[in-house]
């Protein structure tokens, strides 16, 4: 070891205090470096493994796809493998809530789409089918490989269930049920292709049709989806039935948006890093300053001074780094297990899959990559951090250093100032603040910078709210609403045109659920479905082909009336209508348009959901003539309408797409068209409120029972681990924060211990010294704070506004994150008194004869 | 004449059995209202502990010291922190001055930690007697030696204490600044009724007091 390299461990014993301060920054980086990429890629390669034994290797699938023109697909050569799924008919059981639709396969899917079976084998013949217990069952059958069984179905002819028939089927093979399946009544039946060629005519199929693109290895999922979609576009398809396979993709391709995210997370952590142990080396190089200048004045060259400086810092690195990573590696591990082990609801196959894979230990979290990187990521934050200090060392001449005064050095010097006529130890505080203007403006820098990074997370974290992404769908605590079943022959009741003509939510009904106990509002709000467009023209149109014939008007209500009905394909939108609150509420939403205008009190109005529009009609204008068609019982109702207003309200309240005052709807209507009741509840009763009302309706088949409180649950856990992530992001940054805090303060006593024992020696008390050490605190706290709450809460406005552009993390509505922030100021205050009471403490320790010798 | 610094039997021990280190060994001094003491001795002889002692930095093993009549070892830390900066002056041999602040700042420092309003009056006439009326806004990295002794004289006079203790006051001065710096501190004393004592290795320096002591091994000798 040469004599540099023992300097260097000589210094780091006796420097130790401030190598724990550095270590622990290190560690810290070191550990963020190492548990973010390890947590994102070992969550993400479980999930991918995951993915590839559940997924079928498919690029996506075009659905409603006509026999001619999967045909043509088949031919194509963009892709590498086309096969194609039908639909030939759902077995009856005259059950609403259990479906059980008969999948007509070809070979390629079956192979593609990895279906086992518990024994038997694909249907071939006509009469040959593959069934599951549960879906026995729910026909009220049992069998096995083998037995012949009489199915009940209706077939399926473009979307709609014909009348029910009758078959003879030969079980060929036994599927299992999943729990899912069990629970929510969806089973998949499969039948051979050539049932489905017998019962549909030639012409009349609709596939769904599976395929993989030729030459896209190495494309970003984004790219991929964007040819999708165009492959789609070309062969006429809607958008709506254009799917990628995007859990696919993302598992085998890259995806640009994951790793730009990671990637700008990371470079935070690393500025935070080399803000930190910069500061801390800035702050203590001021007392280091003679030591150095001593080394010279012996003869050590500036060369040797910076390796000095710079092998003390790696030694510490060198301890820091490894014990960082394997922190960070354990972490990771332990955040990865609880991810896996509390799979989410959404997809409790994949999380079952997940947490198999785990267990197995077929997937190692563990990255040679990652460890390279983060340790070459944080020896470089250590590098960076130390490049000010060692030229600031090198530069320390020897003359410099024993002149010293713990002023600043080289640059120009001030040589007066004006000061006051008489001092006080406020006063003091800032003549000592002021000496050094840099450092202090260097220390409330770093400690603002992690402060505001600090709020900006805390933002994120306050608006990643699950009930705010509840309230998007369900606003009430209990949601009674109607789920129509549209096009089946065998129950045309369900249709929404037959229910409105024979609505369930009666008055009578609503009056049984206001007395449950608890219950404290119901609130009736209807909607229909409709059909909007361009007004030139439209309304006037023949009669379509299924034989609408009349058409009238009522005299002066504008109204055109017309029997019939609309066609699923001709529904392109809905209707709610609003009471006065509701549409007082949606003012404060509309983003174009007012609900002042003329043509909402004249009933003539409508408002649009911003988002729908700009997707499906983004020509449309505030002040555009429509012309709106709704379902109203066995009419038809249609009017011209003037779009007022266009709002970015949540759908829970507007509606996916049309709004309008709910006396104007009502009055085009004939028919009962209340589709929802809003129901209050008193805090703690909404469960037995919610069992109770399920009672009330179970009767009415078409009602379906939604509570907030079920949904909510959904939600959180969509978003607990963002959130977790979230919140560690937060310790993080405050952790930093706090040590960058600790250090300034403990520097900004040790460097002047000499003159604050010159000051208690002629006259300044112990109280006056703590009051002095604790006003320069307040000033880098309120330095800091004002900095942090200033540019922190604009930058977390600006991540919110992102977040909600972008629909990231169910982020919805901006709250600002007052108890945090309370807790930061808190902390921050809490622990800089603290710092002052422990420094004196320490400080009293020498008696006024060692302080005012001190001179190291 | 009114006796105004008192040493009774005072006694400072560092380090026990063959390492003890007799710094004040049972010493008895006094000291007369406006007079110029000098003690003398050599390096290690202890006479830095006792001017320690005397200023109440450091407390002794046993033994008093009384400066107007209080013993100052009766007083808490916060009580003689009070005490020093209204009955003591202190200069130092490497001045102490507080770099942040300008003369006139450092010079009314004293008070301000005392909360006391400054006889604007009384200082000027001060620094102008020190010859740095000039310099009032100066900052301390701008002034040399000399003048840095002059402005903790200076310091030392604003309280108007009730004595002055200098601790080697010359001793990073040159030779002709050495004689202009103690014969002000002498001129001082004289002008404003002060009684000073000071610790010097200089038997030359020493010559200039109304009294000179001469500390060995931590006895006042003579």
């Amino acid at each position: 070891m040469n004599v540099i390299t023992t300097t260097a461990f000589a210094n780091l014993r006796k420097n130790k205090s401030r190598n724990i301060l550095i270590g622990t920054a290190i560690v810290l980086t070191a550990f963020l470096l190492t548990l973010l990429p390890t947590m994102v890629t070992g969550q993400l390669s479980l999930q991918f493994q995951a993915v590839n034994e559940l997924y079928a290797p498919i690029h996506g699938v075009y659905r409603n796809v006509d026999g001619e023109t999967a045909a043509e697909m088949a031919e194509d050569d963009v892709f590498e493998t086309v096969c194609r799924r039908e639909i030939a008919g759902k077995i009856y059981t005259g059950d609403k809530d259990i479906t059980a639709d008969m999948f007509a396969l070809d070979e390629t899917v079956i192979e593609l789409s990895r279906i086992e079976l518990k024994e038997g084998t694909f249907p071939k013949k006509a009469d040959e089918i593959v069934v599951s217990e549960g879906c026995l069952k729910a026909m009220g059958l049992e069998g096995g490989v083998g037995d012949r069984i009489k199915v009940p179905y209706q077939p399926v002819r473009k979307g709609k269930l014909l009348k029910t028939a009758e078959k003879e089927f030969t079980i060929v093979g036994m599927t299992e049920d999943s729990p899912e399946s069990l629970e929510k009544g969806i089973f998949t039946p499969m039948v051979s292709e050539a049932f489905a060629k017998e019962i549909i005519p030639e012409g009349e199929h609709v596939y769904d049709v599976y395929f993989q693109l030729h030459d896209i290895e190495g494309m970003v999922t984004k790219k991929i989806e964007e040819r999708i979609e165009i492959i789609g576009e070309q062969y006429g398809l809607s958008k709506n039935d254009i799917r990628a396979n995007s859990e696919y993709l993302f598992a085998n391709y890259v995806d640009g948006a994951l790793y730009a995210g990671l990637g700008a997370l990371l470079a935070v952590i690393v500025l935070a890093g080399i803000l930190t142990i910069y500061s801390i080396y800035y702050v203590s190089m001021l007392d280091k300053v003679q030591e150095y200048g001593r080394l010279r004045a012996i003869g050590a060259t500036k060369g040797q001074i910076r390796k000095l400086v710079l092998r003390e810092g790696f030694a510490v690195a060198a301890i820091a780094v490894p014990a960082g990573i394997i922190l960070g590696l354990a972490g990771a591990i332990l955040m990865v297990k609880a991810m896996v082990s509390s799979s989410m609801d959404g997809n409790r196959v994949l999380g079952e899959q997940m947490k198999a894979i785990f267990k197995s230990g077929d997937a190692s979290l563990v990255k040679g990559w990652v460890i390279l990187l983060a340790a070459g990521v944080s020896l470089l934050t250590v590098f960076i951090s130390l490049l000010s200090p060692m030229r600031k060392a090198s530069k320390i001449t020897a003359m410099e250093a024993l002149r010293y005064q713990g002023g600043r050095k080289g640059k120009k010097e001030r040589t007066s100032r004006k000061g006051y006529d008489a001092l006080s130890i406020p006063r003091l505080t800032v003549s000592n603040l002021g000496r050094n203007k840099r450092r202090t403006a260097v220390t409330i820098l770093s400690l603002g910078a992690t402060g505001v990074l600090f709020v900006a997370a805390a933002t994120a974290c306050n608006c990643m709210n699950a009930e705010d992404a509840t309230r998007d769908s369900i606003r009430s605590d209990i949601l009674v609403s109607i789920d129509p079943e549209e096009g089946d022959e065998m129950h045309p009741e369900w249709a929404l045109s037959s229910i409105q003509q024979n609505n369930p939510m009666t008055e009578e009904l609503k009056g049984r659920i206001e007395k449950i106990d608890g219950v404290t509002a119901v609130k009736a709000s209807p909607k229909t479905d409709g059909k909007i467009e361009k007004a030139d023209g439209a309304g006037k149109e023949e009669p379509d082909g299924e034989g609408n014939v009349t058409e009238k008007e009522e005299p002066g209500s504008g109204v055109k009336e017309r029997t019939g009905k609309m066609t699923p394909d001709e529904i392109n939108g809905e209707v709610k209508g609003l009471d006065a609150a509701d549409m007082k509420e949606l003012s404060r939403y509309v983003t174009e348009g007012s609900l002042g205008d003329a043509s909402l009190k004249d009933g003539t109005g409508i408002v649009f959901l911003e988002p729908t529009l700009k997707r499906e009609f983004p020509d449309w204008k505030v002040g555009d003539k429509l012309y709106l068609e709704i379902v109203d019982g066995e009419k038809i109702k249609g009017r011209e309408v003037t779009l007022a207003a266009i709002a970015q309200a949540s759908p829970s309240l507007m509606g996916y797409y049309i709004a309008m005052p709910e006396d104007s709807l009502k009055a085009m209507c004939s028919s009962d068209v209340t589709y929802y009741w809003d129901i209050s509840v008193e805090k703690g009763k909404e469960e037995t409120a919610a069992e109770e009302v399920r009672e009330l309706v179970s009767e009415a088949e078409v009602l379906e029972v939604r509570t907030f409180l079920e949904e909510n649950k959904l939600s959180e856990n969509a978003i607990r681990y963002t959130l977790y992530g979230c919140y560690g992001m937060l310790a993080v940054f405050g952790l930093i924060g706090i040590l960058n805090l600790i250090n300034t303060m403990i520097n900004s006593v040790h460097v002047r211990k000499k003159e604050l024992g010159m000051l208690q020696a002629i006259g300044m008390s112990g109280r006056q010294t703590v009051y002095m050490l604790q006003l320069e605190g307040l000033f880098y706290t309120a330095g800091t704070l004002v900095l942090s709450l200033g540019f922190g809460s604009i930058l977390g406005y600006v991540i919110f506004l992102w977040a909600k552009t972008e629909g990231l993390m169910g982020i919805r509505v901006y709250h600002y994150p007052a108890v945090p922030v309370v807790c930061l100021a808190g902390i921050v205050l809490a622990v800089q008194i603290l710092i002052t009471y422990f420094v004196n403490m320490n400080f009293k320790k020498l008696s006024l004869i060692e302080r005012i010798r001190f001179s190291e | 004449m009114e006796t105004i610094l008192k040493t009774v039997d005072l006694v400072k021990y560092y380090g026990d059995g063959e390492n003890e280190v007799r710094a004040i060994d049972h010493t008895s001094i006094e000291v007369e209202n406006g007079e110029f003491v000098a003690i003398v001795g050599r390096s290690g002889s202890g006479k830095s502990t006792l001017l320690h002692m005397l200023g109440g930095l450091d407390r002794p093993d046993s033994g008093e010291v009384i400066i107007g009549g209080k013993n100052l070892f009766s007083l808490k830390d916060e009580q003689l922190a009070v005490f020093r900066r209204r009955k003591i002056g202190f200069i130092f041999q490497d001045f102490n001055l507080i770099p942040a602040l300008n003369v006139w700042e450092n010079i009314v420092l004293p008070l301000g930690l005392d909360g006391k309003k400054v006889n604007k009056g009384f200082v000027t006439d001060i620094v102008e007697h020190i010859g740095l009326a000039e310099k009032l806004k100066s900052l301390p990295n701008q002034l040399s030696g000399g003048q840095k002794q002059r402005v903790a004289i200076a310091r030392a006079l604003a309280s108007r204490p009730a004595i002055i203790l200098a601790d080697e006051p010359t001793g990073n001065l040159d030779s002709k600044t050495e004689m202009e710096v103690i014969s002000l501190l002498k001129s001082c004393v004289r002008k404003y009724g002060q009684t000073l004592v000071m610790i010097t290795h200089d038997e030359t320096i020493a010559q200039m007091a109304d009294r000179v002591m001469i500390i060995e091994d931590g006895k006042v000798v003579r």
